[in-house]
């Protein structure tokens, strides 16, 4: 299986079980996908035998649909249960793809995860790393997922 | 006649750090290259003379050590002198490289005067 | 073993050697664990027996003059030779706490830096992990130098 396809499989798993959201994924970008504007990035870095990153991105709006289904309650304001929320999907798509990328035979611990939200930001690493980039749309509007991956040789 | 160095490092950053830190140390060359890996730097390396490589250890394609047995095992280049640049300060694996050619090698992080002391009497 | 100095020697051995710039740490005020104002965030995950996020969080000015220093070039604005600037010092000082800490027999493996960029924006973790936090003075002004961890038992 594909990176891709993990990625896909992994957030499609998750928003349907424990956001109770559809979601459809679209073809990966390449090419910039910055500054974003009025969103929150959950973020989840991973080392070991594979270092990389992991990153949700999604516009303010979608992030608290996604908060208010997931920890079950309204929010109106991107506030501390929205942010350790997107922290948390972060953290679960990580989980996934470490999984994933354990059953061959990589050795691979994940960070803490964090967020970065604002009105306008840039978000990036080093040209010189692997990028995957798969937009996602739900009812409630479009998000990306993004995975950075740097192979030792 | 101008001396040349190959500097090999995934991180674009990091070779325009190293580049600094040479003209810093006092050290001139006449042409600096650069390679984002081992297998970009033998690649330069079959079409230029260099008189010295500075090599990270942790790179994609090719990484330093993997450099280092190529190199060994081409007779046109086996004798450049290397010194690996490096977060690594695990003796072991900087033995590992001494033992498969490197002549040094530098902590990152790193002083223009550290660099002066390791690369100055190679050149 | 106290994360505060080992943050603290870790980005001063960075800024003496590599950057070439004085650094003083400082106390921070008083109630002012909050709010951090800076344009750019190189921000990097930590894993193993503490997992965390480092976070080196500078003002515009700052950054570049840090960044001129460190690749010996002019710079003009907050470009991508100051994001990748700042994602490598935040690199470097993540490696020597990792060396640091592998003295004291914690085993410590670091992800990729990201370098977070914008006029307004704010970096979180998790609420529920501990948190360091040092501003450190520089010739044009000051920064700020933030472990989150949470150490496994």
């Amino acid at each position: 299986m594909s990176l891709t396809k993990q990625i896909i499989d992994a957030t499609t798993d998750i928003f349907t079980t424990m956001v109770m959201m559809e979601v459809t994924p679209g073809e990966p970008i390449t090419g910039r996908v910055n500054p974003f504007h009025a969103s929150i990035s959950g973020m989840v870095g991973m080392a070991g035998s594979h270092k990389g990153m992991l990153a949700i991105h999604i516009p303010e709006p979608v992030a608290m649909a996604i908060t208010s289904n997931f920890l079950g309650l309204e929010v109106d304001a991107i506030n501390e249960d929205v942010q350790d929320a997107i922290g948390e999907l972060a953290n679960m798509l990580g989980g996934n793809v470490k999984s994933f990328l354990t059953e061959t035979g990589s050795d691979i611990k994940l960070s803490l995860p964090s967020t970065i939200f604002g009105q306008e930001y840039t978000f990036q690493c080093q040209d010189e790393v692997e990028t995957i980039v798969v937009p996602f749309t739900s009812s409630d509007g479009k998000f990306l997922v993004e995975l950075r991956l740097q192979s030792e040789a | 006649m101008g001396k040349k160095v190959l500097i090999v490092d995934d991180s674009s950053t990091m070779r325009k750090i190293v580049t600094r830190s040479l003209r810093q140390a006092g050290l001139d060359f006449e042409a600096i290259l650069e390679a984002g890996d081992g297998q970009e730097a033998l690649q330069i390396l079959g079409g230029e003379t260099v008189d010295l490589i500075l090599s990270d250890i942790n790179m994609p394609n090719m990484d330093g050590l993997t450099f280092l047995k190529e190199k060994a095992a081409n007779a046109a280049i086996k004798d450049i002198p290397v010194v690996m640049i490096s977060t690594e300060t695990g003796s072991d694996i900087i033995g590992e490289a001494k033992s498969l050619g490197a002549v040094g090698a530098i902590k990152k992080p790193f002083t223009p005067d550290q660099v002066n002391e390791t690369i100055g009497s190679l050149i | 073993m106290n994360l505060g100095e080992t943050l603290i020697a870790s980005t001063k051995e960075v800024f003496d050697t590599m950057v070439m710039m004085e650094t003083t740490p400082e106390a921070l005020p008083e109630g002012q664990a909050g709010s951090i104002s800076a344009s750019v965030t190189g921000t990097l995950g930590l894993a193993g027996d503490l997992r965390g996020i480092l976070n080196l969080h500078f003002p515009d000015e700052v950054a570049r003059d840090i960044t001129a220093s460190l690749l010996g070039m002019e710079i003009e604005e907050l470009d991508d030779d100051v994001k990748d600037a700042i994602g490598e010092i935040t690199n470097m000082v993540a490696g020597g706490i990792k060396t640091a800490l592998a003295r004291e027999g914690m085993d410590l493996e670091l992800s990729i830096p990201t370098t977070v960029a914008g006029k307004s924006y704010q970096v979180n973790c998790f609420s529920g992990a501990n948190r360091v936090i040092i501003p450190i003075a520089v010739p044009k002004g000051t920064f700020w130098a933030e472990l989150k961890f949470m150490l496994n038992s």
